[in-house]
């Protein structure tokens, strides 16, 4: 038992920190950071953008939305709103048709489709060049459009994703997503420099509308249309490129349920996507099937494993303890007789190579930070973030593969995909 | 310091995608070579911080060695009462600290640990040379004290070595008034297996109680019993 914890850490650790270590040289490759941000084309050359708020049910938060899409800093007459309402129930269509006068178009679909349908409504009803979707409770910074437009420049690039970011986290679910998300920011701009996969943002993407033109719309039956489509941009060699000064805020899942349902929901959606697109395994699409895919699958391998052992060895402590308390007739005198000795910290490899993981950890939380010009306090929420997230994000990678093997479906909107 | 970005951006269009899908094999033996750099230091500092504790308990297990042989002579040459200097007190407080220090080292590295076995050999014996001095100084004193000595086995074959282990340190905790000496039936050295015959030990947990060996677990009630030769205060009055 104790061999196989050490052979695990070991393991966890090596492959840790080759990651971080191949995610600051690849950060701070020179050519990488001369290619950071775009140029702000000139103002003749900024492209039509349509932008498509699809909305299920989101009274609450659309007004807002549609007033932060109102106020971009971007031409007026180089923008066009659109909001599909995607068979809301609540008053989500009367919302956006009351802006008809600030030029926000409003359409419906008349029954609850999906986010995938209601995007492909906005972009048959586009006119625009790029399409940019925005998640009814989600918000975009003022130049968002302006600074992601630029990539556009270089033909391949196909998508602009921005940093997904959780705003004013509140209750311990907020402020894990919030390092959640904020972690993703450093992976999406390196695997977009190894040209991988940047799982594009799903609350808000600058798109070129030519690519759904020749290679069509959003899935439509699936759970994960904005995987499945940062996918098919990879399979057919593309460029999606990551903006990663650019932040789009949503206020993410608000209890433990929701999410975990939404990550078994995110989870399941990437494994299906990845069998549409299994032809990314092979060798010649290059540093994606190298090295990113082969790297995250066996960082959830690991992380399921680690996960599976700490809950074995946790039940066998607890079980221990209690049978330890019921031999001495359940005496709670002895447990407040802590005599804590230093010697007891183990100061072996076993302890300092996870130490030198989190410290890594550690840099690369400050450089999303600093380099996705975030200003909100990180210190508790990456404390709630490093002791529980490995252990949700494998018990919901867990439950993705027994739906997954079990064929069972997941209930998302009024459908069950 | 921290490359300051470039906000201009030019060079973003000089990219094309043949150059994005290059395989990076440089890039990735890089990371390697500093991969495998910073996991050797890991191990070496941990293998280096790891003897510094075995040294220390080294240290410790000396100075024991060293008080209980002086007490041993002063016992011998003590013109005034030598029974004055039979005190168990602080002998336990130090054969317990090693001993859980111990118990903190082989849930790091392991029962096998060549370091951790040594060092286990070497408080055994210092364990027999104080429970034979005390034994006789008690006896010769006069003096009402109990010596407790407690065989376990932690290789995977005792099942409930675990908690008797925990129930000897509770009663002895909660009542001081004996000395306990563990003993791991898996080291070998001719003074234990001389021990072991000595006292018939055939299976563990065996406890051994003035000359007297239990053998299998022994419950709370029972080990007060043994030891003291009355039932828990308290209990006889509500059982009447």
């Amino acid at each position: 038992m104790l061999m196989f914890r050490t052979l695990l850490v070991y393991i966890i650790c090596f492959f840790g920190i080759y990651a971080a270590v191949l995610f600051f040289i690849s950060f701070f490759d020179n050519k990488n950071m001369k290619t950071f941000n775009a140029s702000r084309p000139e103002y003749e050359k900024l492209p039509l953008i349509s932008l498509i708020i699809p909305v299920f049910n989101g009274e609450k938060a659309l007004r807002k939305t549609i007033l932060n899409a109102l106020h971009l800093e971007y031409p007026k007459d180089k923008i066009e709103i659109i909001v599909v309402d995607d068979g809301s129930t609540d008053k989500s269509y009367k919302i956006a048709e009351s802006f008809a006068k600030q030029g926000i178009k409003a359409c419906r679909l008349g029954e609850n489709l999906g986010k995938g349908a209601a995007l492909n409504l906005g972009i048959k009803r586009s006119s625009g060049q790029l399409i940019a979707n925005l998640d009814a409770d989600s918000f975009l910074d003022r130049d968002a459009l302006l600074k992601m437009a630029g990539f556009f420049e270089n033909p391949h690039v196909m998508a602009v994703t921005p940093s997904v970011k959780i705003w004013g986290p509140k209750n311990i679910v907020q402020k894990i997503q919030f390092v959640e998300f904020l972690s993703t920011a450093i992976v999406r701009k390196v695997f977009s420099y190894l040209g991988g996969v940047p799982i594009i943002s799903g609350a808000s993407t600058l798109f070129r509308k030519d690519f759904f033109e020749k290679h069509g719309g959003f899935l439509e039956n699936t759970l994960t249309e904005d995987v499945e489509m940062s996918l098919r941009i990879e399979n057919k060699g593309y460029i999606t490129e990551s903006a990663m000064d650019v932040s789009v805020y949503t206020c993410g899942a608000l209890t433990f349920r929701i999410f975990f349902s939404q990550r078994l929901r995110w989870f399941k959606g990437l494994i299906d996507s990845l069998m549409i697109h299994r032809d990314l395994f092979r060798p010649s699409k290059g540093n994606v099937a190298v090295m990113i895919l082969p790297l995250s699958l066996l960082a959830i391998v690991l992380a399921m494993t680690a996960t599976a052992y700490a809950l074995v060895k946790f039940t066998q402590i607890a079980a221990q303890n209690f049978i330890n308390f019921y031999l001495v007739g359940f005496d709670m005198s002895q447990w407040f007789d802590i005599n804590f000795d230093v010697y007891s910290i183990d100061v072996g490899a076993t302890m300092i190579l996870p130490l030198v993981l989190i410290l890594f950890s550690i840099i690369l939380i400050y450089l999303c930070r600093k380099y996705s010009n975030e200003r909100q306090r990180i210190v508790e929420p990456y404390l709630l973030f490093i002791l529980s997230y490995w252990l949700i994000a494998a018990m919901c990678w867990a439950s993705a593969l027994i739906y997954k093997i079990a064929g069972k479906k997941i209930r998302w909107g009024n459908r069950h995909i | 310091m921290i490359p300051k970005i470039s906000t201009e951006g030019k060079e973003n269009n000089e990219r094309n995608s043949t150059v994005r899908k290059n395989i990076q094999w440089a890039r990735y033996m890089i990371a390697l070579v500093i991969t495998i750099f910073i996991f050797i230091m890991g191990l070496y500092v941990g293998g280096y911080s790891t003897n510094l504790k075995f040294e220390s308990l080294y240290d410790l297990q000396n100075k024991i060695r060293s008080e209980t042989m002086g007490t041993e002579l002063q016992y011998l040459i003590a013109g005034d009462d030598p029974c004055t200097l039979v005190n168990m007190d602080l002998f336990t407080e130090e054969i317990n600290k090693i001993g859980s220090r111990l118990t903190d080292m082989e849930s790091q590295l392991g029962v096998d640990n060549k370091g951790v076995v040594s060092l286990k050999e070497y408080y055994h014996l210092l364990e027999i040379r104080h429970f034979l001095f005390m034994k006789k100084a008690l006896q010769e004193c006069k003096k009402k004290y109990g010596l407790v000595l407690y065989f376990y086995s932690n290789a995977g074959d005792c099942s409930d070595c675990k908690e008797q282990g925990y129930v000897l340190s509770y009663v002895n905790k909660k009542y001081p008034v004996f000395g306990t000496y563990s003993f791991d039936i898996n080291i070998d050295n001719p003074a234990i297996r001389t021990l072991k015959r000595y006292y018939n030990i055939t299976a563990v947990p065996s406890i051994v109680v003035n000359d007297r060996t239990y053998t299998g677990f022994q419950a709370r009630d029972d080990l007060y019993r043994e030891i003291l030769g009355k039932d828990i205060p308290g209990r006889a009055e509500a059982k009447a």
